[in-house]
């Protein structure tokens, strides 16, 4: 059973199909490249699958479970995470909060608790700033830990967004072009990373425009070109696709 | 009881009057993203502006251009001084800034002119003529005729002029105007004041018509709220209907069904409907 | 710096304990009671406005809803003043989860035109229901409170000095509570909603959840706040609703700083003690509010509280002025 699957999707935008029919799935533990040129529909498979954006036709399950009509939240608890195209954190809190704050939801702990500060919660806190320091360690982000995320650089607020994904330990991380405006010796690092954590567990699913990275990490690669699938396979295989060539190219 | 045709007639003028002060809320929300708080007091300063002009015995044309102009040129003011500084800020800042104003100029007034109310009658308009079948002021007439005038030319100014394309392009999509030079500042003011002028004139013709008073901007602009929400926000033709429709609907509920709580009436319409369709019956913005 | 802190606290404390012996004037110490008063309410509505940014105008209805439920349940149907004055509170709670249900789920325009449409329907009712409510005079004649506690029996608040550690009580307990809540894993969790919604849900927070609480526990205070004062002027009616409250509560917290505990606090304070100095027509007083209000808003948004936080160097400028993100 795969780990995420869509049922021919299909996302409308008065009148414009955004995702038409699009059949795709994610098995535990691969690394699959989504690819295509620019308006193809790939974050837009993203905030379907999360729950963003309602959908218009299609079925799409998690963990065989249909999720189609569940709300961004909901999704959320279940296991999957994701980062976005431009950046998302909380500038006006500390790295730390913004951390904790990607755990806390998933821990649980009754509201009157956590206002009373019950033994129960605050062990809760002890686990959540743990597990923030094991991977502020992981990206070497550990002296910053008490600044505010606005006064961090773009690539330091990248790798924060990165690492905010694993912090509830997700059973789907969906990438939305990590290596996009970042140098060449983060990207080997982030590549690095990636790469570790697949291999501890994380399944993966990357929307990115870098050839280099795609080839390399991902298992598996799919294209989308205006809405549709139009090639499945390894990355070699898709490498040499001549609808692809044509859709990047010709298009 | 008055009669069907009658109860017709006064919920159509009211729909007018409702109208004109909506669409200056929706068009000002279309383009600023503002709700303005201070639209009902700048139709209460139309009405009054109108009673001083026939004061001073100079004709009733004069009185509603004099309106226009005036409120306009507030309108200008008020964006240039006290919106546009606040508009890459909070969201919250600019609404806040437009209920200050309201408290500012709803106490003004009472201070300056007391809060009695005061009634000016235009004798021209005051005659009744027969429209098939029906007795109707003058006033009511025009009115109605005003506001037919008014929202032809809107359209026209909208879809078929440079400026108003530039606006309707705004209200869509206001990065992308940027990038193609479109002047969004010049655009945002004008969009305010031209809300303002219709105010405005709102007030200028329910002058003759209705007691002038300090609060009387209060409830019409909470009844256009709810217009504005039910014809969907920056959504001009949703919102003249809606308000058309809750005029006559109002001017049918009072005189069948309760005189007391009558204004509640539009806001429970309002609320049933956002319960059902939050983006309102006509939905969400589709530009002007 | 660390030594004055226990100090500035004794001395507070010990000015506050004995506040009734120091002042003279039974003037001044009802204002202080006043201030008391808008202290709790304007700590609550910065609840929603300042943690959460949202902008309800609401809070003067539940002020009411708890002013009339607790006179009604008192006068009408000899319901203990304790219980009275803790089922205003809930039942201002019950009707801001009524109300909130569908209006917390609009964008935050419609929201504010709800909320501001809600209060205004309140007044309708509250001037037309005159079984219930006697209409447009108000019900006069509210009993004052006597707190019949199980050990110490019954106590009566029948003078200024027993007010005065009544609201006292209350305002520390809002305060405790406010700042507990603020500062915990559910503080946090407003601030996210606040600063950015999508990515909150992204991280499994349920805003909507959030929004309600903010919502009700603000309206219960409100509520209380409503059913202090009635049984303090012995009386209520349909001026509890007045949009004059929303401009108090909009100054005090904006001018004294939203999102700061310390700056509303001033702001409540001064507000309170303002007005009284200034001996104006209400209508001229509104007006230079207005201004006051205007002013702030475009110099100084942060407030006060905001400036004495910048002043200090304090790391917690996140808690400032409302600066959401779509």
């Amino acid at each position: 059973m795969p780990l995420l699957e869509t049922v021919d999707l299909t996302k409308n935008f008065f009148g414009l199909k955004a995702l038409d029919r699009v059949n795709f799935h994610v098995d535990r533990g691969e690394i699959v490249g989504l690819i295509g040129p620019n308006g193809s529909g790939k974050t837009t498979l993203f905030n379907c699958a999360t729950g963003v954006l309602p959908v218009s036709g299609g079925r799409i399950r998690f963990k065989g479970e249909d999720i189609t009509h569940q709300k961004t939240h909901e999704i959320a608890l279940k296991g999957v995470s994701r980062t976005f195209q431009i950046i998302r954190i909380f500038p006006k809190l500390t790295v730390t909060e913004n951390m904790l704050l990607a755990i806390q939801q998933h821990q649980g702990g009754r509201i009157l608790s956590s206002i009373l500060r019950t033994p129960y919660v605050r062990r809760l806190e002890r686990q959540a700033r743990q597990r923030a320091s094991e991977l502020l360690d992981f990206v070497a982000l550990t002296p910053l830990r008490d600044n505010l995320a606005a006064h961090l650089s773009y690539g330091q607020q990248k790798l924060l967004e990165f690492i905010m994904a694993f912090m509830a330990k997700p059973d789907l991380v969906l990438l939305d072009e990590p290596a996009a405006a970042v140098n060449p010796v983060m990207i080997r690092n982030m590549m690095d990373r990636i790469i570790q954590l697949n291999q501890e567990g994380y399944t993966f699913c990357i929307i990115e425009h870098n050839m280099d990275f795609v080839m390399e990490l991902c298992h598996r690669v799919v294209v989308l070109n205006y809405g549709e699938k139009i090639a499945e396979g390894k990355p070699q295989e898709i490498r040499n696709n001549r609808d692809v060539i044509e859709a990047y190219f010709g298009g | 009881m008055e009669t069907f045709a009658q109860l017709l007639v006064n919920g159509l003028s009211f729909g007018a009057i409702y109208a004109m002060v909506a669409v200056g809320l929706t068009i000002v929300f279309g383009i600023l993203e503002v709700v303005n708080f201070a639209q009902g007091e700048f139709y209460m300063l139309g009405a009054y502006i109108t009673y001083f002009v026939l004061l001073a015995q100079l004709p009733y044309p004069i009185s509603i251009i004099s309106a226009i102009a005036v409120m306009a040129l507030v309108g200008l003011v008020v964006e240039r001084c006290a919106i546009r500084p606040l508009l890459g800020k909070a969201w919250q800042l600019p609404i806040l800034s437009t209920l200050a104003i309201s408290i500012i100029i709803q106490n003004g007034a009472i201070v300056l002119w007391t809060p009695n109310p005061r009634t000016i009658t235009v004798e021209a308009a005051s005659k009744n003529i027969n429209v098939l079948g029906v007795v109707i002021t003058y006033q009511r007439l025009l009115v109605i005729l005003l506001a037919l005038a008014v929202f032809t030319s809107l359209h026209y100014f909208v879809q078929k002029t440079k400026t108003g394309k530039a606006m309707r392009a705004v209200s869509q999509n206001k990065a992308a105007c940027q990038v193609l030079g479109i002047d969004v500042q010049r655009i945002s003011t004008i969009a305010f004041a031209l809300g303002a002028g219709l105010s405005g004139l709102g007030g200028a013709i329910v002058a003759p018509i209705m007691a002038i008073h300090p609060v009387m901007g209060i409830l019409v602009v909470i009844k256009c709220f709810a217009v504005v929400i039910i014809g969907g926000f920056g959504n001009i033709h949703g919102t003249i209907y809606a308000s058309f429709v809750l005029a006559i609907v109002e001017s049918f509920a009072v005189a069948y069904v309760s005189l007391q709580y009558k204004d509640v009436f539009a806001f429970v319409v309002m609320i049933v409907i956002l319960l059902l369709r939050p983006h309102g019956i006509f939905g969400r913005k589709v530009g002007i | 710096m660390t030594i004055l802190r226990p100090l500035v606290f004794i001395g507070a404390a010990v000015v506050l304990a004995g506040m009734p012996y120091f002042v003279t004037s039974a003037y001044v110490l009802h204002l202080i009671i006043l201030s008391g008063i808008y202290i709790v309410l304007a700590l609550s509505y910065d609840i929603l406005v300042g943690y959460l940014g949202m902008l309800s105008l609401a809070h003067p209805a539940f002020y009411g809803v708890g002013a009339y439920t607790s006179t009604l349940l008192v006068m009408r149907l000899d319901v203990p003043f304790i219980l009275a004055f803790a089922l205003a509170g809930l039942l201002a709670l019950i009707v801001a989860l009524v109300v909130g249900y569908p209006a917390l789920r609009l964008s935050y325009h419609s929201f504010a035109i709800v909320t501001l449409a809600f209060t205004l329907i309140m007044r309708v009712v509250w001037i037309n229901w005159e079984s219930l409510t006697k209409g447009p005079m108000g019900i006069p004649g509210v009993p004052r409170p006597s707190l019949g506690l199980p050990f110490f029996g019954n106590i009566p608040i029948d003078t200024a000095t027993g007010y005065y550690y009544f609201i006292l009580i209350l305002v520390i307990l809002t305060c405790l509570f406010i700042y507990l809540m603020i500062d915990s894993r559910v503080g946090r969790v407003f601030l996210s909603i606040r600063e950015n919604e999508v990515l909150a849900e992204t991280l499994g927070v349920n805003a909507f959840k959030y929004r309600m609480i903010a919502f009700a526990i603000g309206a219960f205070f409100a509520g209380i706040a409503g059913s202090f004062t009635a049984h303090y002027v012995t009386f209520v009616g349909p001026e509890f609703t007045d949009f004059y409250y929303i401009t108090m509560l909009l100054v005090m917290v904006i001018l004294g700083g939203s999102g700061t505990i310390h700056g509303v606090i001033l702001g409540a304070v001064a507000f309170t003690f303002v007005p009284e100095y200034l001996r104006i027509t209400p209508e001229f007083r509104d007006v230079i509010y207005g201004l006051i209000l205007l002013l702030t808003i475009v110099f100084m948004p942060e407030g006060m509280g905001g400036k004495i936080n910048h002043l200090l160097e304090r790391r917690r400028l996140k808690w400032n002025a409302p600066a959401g993100n779509r």
